[in-house]
């Protein structure tokens, strides 16, 4: 009697410690798994971007850009140039869309604005990004008046 | 009894060493596999380099004086103080490790205007290979204009390969 309840106790305790073995080494493998193929292949050094150059000095040289004796920066300045016309739409279509498509897939959005609350969205760039992450180019055309370009990579 | 009880815990203090030496075998073959693995750092090298040619060429929108010159041409290296010098390992002093190649383009009629190479050409071929043993290569393009309003399309090809150092 006293030894089948022996035997017994043994039996349980084994089947606990085999239990307890393969749930071990199950965290094992995984953990493994994942520092090699996860972690271990993403090792790749990327800095957080704050501003394109590249972007920034073609939009200097956009806003440079001359249409019959005025830069586009003088047609977005005057009053009722909040929206982009068919010559700066068309060229900044051009530059921005073509060149940067590729670099930012999410959204490129170039806008006319008046602070505060004044966002005019355009023909040529209907679309606002529905993130904020992204890179942000402001320039003030006067008191109040900006034009901004948001390119989206990701959300 | 007694005997049989010493059996026992003879064998749970062999099974204790063994899951601790395959639990500490683990931990180390993790941190070897993580730590040992390099940081790949060519893609913000060739960002680097790109914003580099870029701001030598052009400052506020309007491109640099004398840029399309065959003189410029010639002492670009110099004029933009880029050096390609590397560490002598892995033969890399017999194979360059960078190129940049940058094509001026007429940006109405899309007509190359001018270009400009320096650096390993050979490594412009393995751009169309994908994979992390090969060269990284980045192609980005602005838009500048010149004194006379010209308006140019600059294309930069960036390429750094030092795959030895930056990939096992």
């Amino acid at each position: 009697m006293f030894n089948k309840k022996d035997k017994k106790g043994q039996i349980g305790e084994t089947i606990t410690w085999v239990v307890a073995t393969i749930i071990i080494i199950v965290i094992l493998l995984v953990s493994i798994f994942v520092s090699t193929s996860y972690i271990g292949g993403s090792k790749k050094a990327t800095f957080s971007k704050q501003t394109d150059i590249l972007a920034s000095k073609s939009l200097f040289a956009y806003l440079l850009t001359e249409d019959e004796g005025n830069t586009v920066y003088g047609q977005l300045k005057e009053d009722g140039g909040e929206n982009l016309n068919e010559f700066n739409g068309n060229l900044a279509l051009k530059i921005f869309k073509e060149f940067y498509k590729k670099d930012y897939p999410h959204a490129i959005w170039l806008v006319v604005y008046s602070k505060p609350h004044d966002l005019n969205t355009n023909a040529y760039f209907p679309k606002p990004p529905v993130c904020g992450r992204g890179i942000s180019e402001e320039i003030e055309l006067k008191e109040n008046k900006y034009i901004l370009l948001t390119l989206t990579p990701t959300c | 009894m007694i005997l049989k009880n010493k059996k026992a815990n003879k064998m749970i203090s062999v099974y204790w060493f063994a899951i601790l030496f395959i639990v500490a075998a683990a931990i180390v073959y993790m941190a070897i596999s993580f730590y040992g693995e390099p940081y790949d750092i060519r893609e913000a090298e060739a960002y680097a380099l790109t914003n580099k040619v870029a701001g030598c060429l052009s400052e506020a929108g309007y491109l640099k004086e004398g840029m399309l010159s065959a003189d410029f041409r010639e002492n670009f290296m110099e004029e933009c103080k880029l050096n390609f010098e590397v560490e002598d390992v892995h033969n890399w002093r017999e194979q360059e490790q960078y190129y940049v190649e940058i094509n001026f383009y007429n940006f109405l009629t899309t007509e190359e205007i001018s270009e400009i190479k320096k650096g390993n050409e050979a490594l412009k071929m393995d751009c169309e290979l994908k994979g992390k043993t090969f060269p990284v290569c980045l192609n980005r393009s602005f838009y500048a204009l010149d004194k006379e309003k010209k308006q140019y399309q600059i294309d930069i090809l960036s390429i750094v390969r030092k795959t030895d150092k930056n990939v096992q």
